[in-house]
């Protein structure tokens, strides 16, 4: 026997099955389905388990994934994408997370445009995490303030410059998008990233011109960059840095500062192509350049100070050279009649193979030890108000280095010496004596 | 007219609603997967969504109105953190939603009640924190922003001295606290006048502090303590890296003799200070009662101060500011540079011009103070083997005078030349021990003053020339000053001393002994 039918009830069946579908299908998954906090949901966002969706996952605004913006064309596009839905100009921040971004593992991606470009509000602040892989730039991404740029290593994630480019492929800031009165894009960040320039003629690394306070490069390997890797100038790079961790090679020249003070370069190695241009320029005042390891051609230089603008009071710790020329030189060129270097510190230098770990065109010498502990070049000494020569402490025995010698004998016998040579006899022998200096290769008492 | 809809058949619809309870069934017994905790993060798994303990995700918590960020942290740390004896990541960046600078609450301290617990690492949100007492991280504790967007700032009524405390004696093992960690975060005063920012007095290596903005504090943002009571003190803590410290600026109050700006309080030996831009304002900038305002204060030996840049305190760098007994020794600073203040518009209306300069760039205090350079607060402890490299006194102008090294142990004072003269610059200038009997001390320095960049009313600082020319009888200023000739073909020739009287010197061949 049929049972009887009834139209409502039908009404009653279709309708409990929209309720069902909307539940099943509506509400957690959609991207573009989006409700407001808490509880909240969007494309991109991050699952997980809580207490208002009645143990079902709900959505996290710990970051946004990139991977759900593939629709967006390349990993660029979606970033930018990202940026505009969330971060315009009533956001903190956000954190954007690419990394499973990577539609092709193995293959290298495209990035056509600048994620950063033509927002009609930038970022306030945003940290970009990128996938492994190789990225293959059509555009230099120009990075506005506050902004993170954050690989899974510099052997890993690798952004590529692709064919036609030209220029830097990274600007830390820009004229055009940095605010601040002195065009100042503070807190940009890049680390853990490779920069590879695909050996295209004119291509240069990263670019600091705009980017002051907290902003900095760290875990970054360049490669294949026929121009600058790494270019820290003008005045509103002040106090840009730590720039550290970084290695270089098969790169035309490893590092360009001709800046104001910046907080230094703290562990490099270095590899040109080039086979007379220096490795690093050093043009600008009141900088640190610490645990360097510079390889290049035999008639390069490895560390040229003051060729091209003031360079005084500049620290070099731990610098290291291998088949180079000069591992430091230090340039007499003046800028208005004042010469472009003064006050350099080189605290343990090192060469091996090549000519001579410092020459010093101030005073008209070469040192060509092995290694040098110490090295002090100062300011201008006078006489009858005239220049005559430099202040300065070496450790060098080279010959007229002039250095300050101990022990605890009489230095004659003991061959000849460098005229200027200070040596301080700290027990009383034969002859007796405390204080020798050395005049016409001999020694001499002084008292 | 009423729609006419005929259904097929209520089996039709049996069948429909049969399969979504089967279909809700399924996706239900994966979204509970059984087990799961509030803040567990979904995973897909073999058999669909189940839940992972990776980390945290604080907005689990999150259940209606405005977030208590604060208070669900504490929950997490107080209530269900047994469950992860290995510690866990505490996601706390979705407490916010995006685009909209959606309000966060805090209404406790995340840590109180929490003793020396499981490693935690806790991500802040991208989010203005109101923070309205001390946060006092426990041991295994970091707290890691997303830069200058999380923002920390106190709130009026504030309880506690600072906004955060590196460890306490009731979350720290007796020997003191290891791994806390503060990173990539901004911390604001908020208008308190008795806030200050940092402050270690219990976690040793390796405790650090990294990428922190100290804003708008009238007084010390980050203070470094030595063993005191039952405190093991911060010993080895450090390195504290990449920070800016900015005091209140036009409307800021006066200093006064309980609260003044300052960045940096150092009395423990650490593992440094690398990377700091240290702010002052029209008030640090200038003196009170002869004592001069100081940037960053060491007076505990064995630190290294790297890549600082000062503006607008009287005192960039005070070494020894201290009465201690126990000697401030083993200092390093270099690559250190002041200038005037870019950034605080009031100083153009100081007397004289006053820019905010700063003063005395490195200041090592000691008994033989130069009035007019201002002595320290304190000056009975002892200070020796101080390393000054790359000293700057950059961009300041006269007047008044600026110097770049003040050394009370010595009494010598670097002034700068004028306002047309190159930076200012100290290569080296180091301060050794003293001699029996007070007579004098071991020092190095390649700044032949008072010659050169620097103004007539340096102290003499003898050094050590080296040329190519022979200079007997040329006329010199730094006495006690040596000068050798590498060319020199004889033993009248090599060597030369600066010597004479009565204002009147000249180089002098040091000759054998005949």
């Amino acid at each position: 026997m049929k049972s009887a039918k009834s139209p409502g009830s039908s009404w009653l069946w279709f309708g409990a099955a929209l309720v069902l579908f909307g539940y099943v299908f509506g509400s957690p998954l959609p991207a573009s389905a989006q409700t407001y906090p808490p509880c909240a949901m969007g494309q991109g966002f991050n699952a997980a388990y809580g207490e208002c969706t009645n143990g079902s996952p709900n959505g996290s605004f710990a970051l946004i994934d990139a991977s759900q913006y593939m629709n967006q064309g390349d990993i660029c596009a979606a970033i930018h994408a990202i940026f505009a839905n969330y971060n315009g100009n009533v956001s903190y921040g956000i954190v954007v997370d690419a990394r499973g971004f990577n539609p092709h593992p193995g293959i290298p991606q495209g990035c056509t445009t600048n994620p950063w470009a033509n927002l009609t509000t930038l970022p306030y602040s945003s940290v970009v995490l990128l996938p492994p892989g190789t990225i293959t730039l059509s555009t230099k991404w120009t990075l506005p303030s506050y902004t993170s740029v954050v690989g899974q290593g510099p052997n890993v994630t690798i952004i590529q410059a692709g064919s036609g480019f030209s220029f830097e492929m990274i600007d830390m800031g820009t004229s055009a998008i940095c605010p601040e009165t002195f065009a100042d894009c503070p807190s940009v960040q890049i680390e853990h990233l490779g920069v590879n320039g695909n050996n295209i003629p004119g291509v240069s690394g990263i670019q600091n011109w705009f980017s002051q306070e907290k902003s900095w490069v760290n875990d970054v390997a360049f490669t294949n960059l026929a121009g600058i890797a790494l270019d820290i100038e003008k005045s509103t790079a002040f106090n840009s840095g730590p720039y550290t961790n970084l290695s270089m090679s098969n790169v035309g020249t490893c590092l360009q500062i001709k800046a104001f003070p910046t907080r230094g370069v703290h562990g490099l190695t270095c590899s040109t192509t080039g086979s007379s241009g220096p490795a690093i320029y050093l043009d600008g005042i009141n900088n640190s350049l610490e645990d360097i390891y510079i390889q290049g051609g035999s008639s390069q230089d490895g560390i040229l100070v003051g060729s091209q603008a003031a360079a005084g009071n500049n620290l070099l710790f731990n610098v290291s050279g291998s088949g180079l020329a000069n591992v430091i030189h230090l340039s007499s060129n003046s800028t208005s009649g004042v010469p472009n270097v003064s006050d350099v510190t080189i605290l343990g230098v090192a060469r091996s193979g090549g000519t001579s770990t410092i020459k010093d065109d101030l005073v008209n010498k070469t040192i060509g030890d092995t290694t040098v502990g110490m090295y002090v070049i100062g300011e201008p000494i006078q006489g009858n108000n005239a220049n005559i020569g430099y202040s300065r402490f070496t450790t060098s025995t080279s010959r007229n280095a002039a250095t300050w010698l101990v022990g605890p004998n009489s230095p004659v016998g003991s061959g000849s010496c460098a005229t200027g040579d200070l040596f301080s006899q700290t027990t009383v022998g034969t002859p007796s004596g405390t204080l020798w200096g050395c005049g016409g290769g001999q020694w001499f008492l002084i008292k | 007219m009423r729609l006419q809809i005929k259904p097929r058949s209520n089996g039709l619809y049996v069948g429909i609603l049969a399969f979504f309870v089967g279909a809700l069934s399924v996706l239900s017994n994966h979204a509970h997967a059984q087990g799961a905790v509030t803040g567990n993060k979904a995973v897909y798994g073999t058999n669909g969504v189940t839940f992972s303990k990776v980390w945290i995700d604080a907005s689990g918590y999150w259940t209606t109105g405005t977030p208590d960020l604060c208070g669900i942290i504490n929950i997490i740390l107080t209530q269900n953190y047994s469950q992860y004896p290995n510690g866990a990541v505490i996601d706390a960046r979705g407490l916010v939603f995006p685009g909209q600078r959606s309000p966060i609450r805090c209404t406790v301290d995340p840590f109180q009640g929490v003793g020396a617990t499981s490693p935690s690492t806790i991500l802040l949100p991208a989010a203005v924190i109101p923070v309205s007492t001390t946060w006092t991280l426990p041991n295994n504790t970091k707290i890691i922003g997303e830069g200058v967007g999380t923002l920390l700032s106190a709130q009026a009524q504030f309880t506690g001295s600072y906004m955060i405390e590196m460890g306490s004696s009731s979350s720290c093992p007796a020997e003191g606290c290891s791994g806390v960690g503060i990173e990539h975060l901004k911390l604001e005063a908020g208008g308190n006048t008795g806030v200050n920012g940092i402050h270690n007095q219990y976690s040793q290596t390796p405790s650090y502090v990294n990428d922190v903005i100290l804003s708008d504090f009238t007084g010390t943002g980050l203070r470094i303590e030595g063993p005191g009571g039952t405190a093991p003190g911060a010993i080895d803590s450090g390195p504290y890296s990449n920070m800016t410290y900015i005091p209140p600026m036009k409307a800021g109050p006066d200093c006064n003799s309980t609260s003044c700006p300052l960045c940096v309080d150092i009395e423990a030996q650490t593992r440094g200070i690398h990377g700091f831009t240290c702010r002052g304002n029209q008030y640090t900038a200038n003196q009170q009662n002869g004592q001069g305002y100081p940037g960053i204060v060491v007076n505990a030996s064995n630190n290294t101060l790297e890549d600082i840049h000062f503006e607008a305190f009287w005192d960039a760098i005070e070494v020894g500011n201290t009465s201690s007994a126990t000697p401030v020794s083993n200092v390093v600073i270099s690559n250190v540079t002041g200038s005037p203040s870019d950034t605080e518009s009031t100083c153009t209306q100081q007397p004289s011009g006053n820019l905010c300069q700063v003063h005395n760039v490195v200041h090592i205090c000691g008994p033989n103070f130069n009035s007019g350079s201002g002595h320290c607060p304190i000056t009975g402890g002892t200070v020796s083997d101080v390393t000054i490299l790359q000293a700057d006194d950059f961009l300041d102008v006269q007047p008044p005078a600026t110097n770049v090294i003040q050394d009370d142990v010595t009494g010598t004072t670097l002034v700068r030349l004028s306002s047309t003269s190159p930076p200012t610059t100290v290569g080296m200038y180091v301060l050794g021990e003293a001699l029996g009997g007070n007579a004098g001390h071991t020092r190095f320095a390649v700044s032949p003053a008072p010659t050169g960049n620097f103004a007539s009313s340096s102290t003499v600082v003898p050094t050590w020339g080296v040329g190519t020319v022979g200079v007997a009888t040329q006329s010199c200023s730094t006495p006690g000053a040596l000068y050798s000739n590498t060319q020199g073909t004889s033993s009248g020739n090599a060597v030369f001393v600066c010597t004479g009287s009565s204002g009147s010197f000249v180089w002098q061949p040091i000759p054998p002994v005949p």
